[in-house]
């Protein structure tokens, strides 16, 4: 039995190669920079929902900062050692907040870009009581002025 | 395909010829890129019901859950003589191993590795998976991505078998 394992053992390690896996020293960077990585893929999260909640994409993200999609692509992998230049124009781009300094709030305003915002698409019944009571100007489309208006008077 | 050495003479990896990482290499990265993960909870989304988790909240577990994991194997990589068995339970099949982050069953605990055993405290890792359904293969309720790794266990098995590298005691033992 002894035997059978000595030889298994030789056998296997004939099979394996010179080259090393890279997964330690990856793990080690990952476990030494995980304070800011965990920062970098909870705004990459951040990001993505944002993408998706206004309908856009990482090209549309990318035209609007001016910068390439292959680096938002980056971004939302979740492992960009992001600068507080880049994330303030992400913040601005996407119309959001991605983050705060503790106990201060922000006094820069967010506001989703008319581009990017969101249409909604209104049934016929919710349309007939923005049209009677005239928060609702022509399309089947609610801008969000409207929406806010619908939404104060409900 | 080939394996290379996570750290020797106790953990290896099968390296496949179609990708650019070893498998624990690659599963890491795919755990840790949430691009990648959100694209997979969405298009697995029907079984996290069963989780009550939403996306983003699956996707900061997982990695919370991967970041434990690594930190495990880094432990081990610095240990004289790792005791690499008490990670591993083996699968339904008697013969194919599966790595066991949690002896405490949580409910939120979706990260597989698989790997063959191939003598006491050495293993080589075939690869892994978000397991979010109780079984593997598709016929038994498992998924399309979770039979794939049932598939590669079984290549690497025969590969090492035609390579003289079979024991009866690492392919019949049951017992942890």
């Amino acid at each position: 039995m002894k035997i059978m394992k000595t030889e298994t053992i030789i056998n296997f390690e004939k099979l394996v190669s010179q080259e090393k896996s890279g997964w330690l020293e990856k793990a080690k960077w990952r476990q030494d920079n995980q304070a800011w990585l965990e920062k970098s893929a909870l705004i990459a999260l951040k990001v993505l929902r944002a993408l998706s909640d206004q309908g856009s994409n990482q090209r549309k993200l990318a035209d609007k900062m001016e910068v390439s999609a292959q680096y938002i692509n980056k971004i939302v992998k979740g492992s960009e050692n992001l600068s507080l230049e880049t994330i303030s124009k992400l913040e601005m781009a996407l119309g959001i907040q991605l983050i705060e300094v503790v106990g201060f709030s922000s006094f820069v305003s967010y506001e989703i870009p008319e581009s990017v915002q969101p249409e909604i698409i209104v049934s016929s019944e919710i349309m007939n009581i923005l049209l009677e009571n005239k928060f609702y100007s022509g399309d089947n489309k609610l801008n969000s002025g409207e929406y806010e208006s619908f939404v104060k008077a409900a | 395909m080939e394996i290379v050495s996570i750290f020797e003479p106790y953990l290896y990896s099968f390296k496949y010829s179609d990708e650019e990482f070893d498998e624990l290499e690659r599963l890491f990265d795919e755990w840790n890129d949430i691009e990648m993960l959100r694209k997979f909870f969405e298009e697995n989304s029907k079984d996290l019901i069963y989780y009550h988790i939403d996306i983003d909240d699956v996707i900061i577990e997982t990695r919370k859950e991967a970041a434990a994991l690594r930190k495990k194997f880094i432990d081990l990589s610095l240990e004289s003589s790792p005791k690499l068995d008490a990670m591993f339970m083996n699968l339904d099949d008697s013969e194919l191993r599966i790595i066991n982050m949690s002896k405490q069953k949580s409910r939120r605990r979706w990260l597989r590795i698989y790997a063959i055993r191939i003598d006491t405290n050495t293993f080589v890792i075939t690869g892994g998976a978000i397991k979010l359904t109780h079984q593997m293969e598709i016929k038994k309720g498992g998924r399309p991505h979770t039979e794939k790794e049932l598939k590669k266990l079984d290549i690497c098995r025969n590969y090492l078998k035609e390579h003289g590298v079979y024991d009866a005691d690492s392919f019949n033992e049951l017992v942890i």
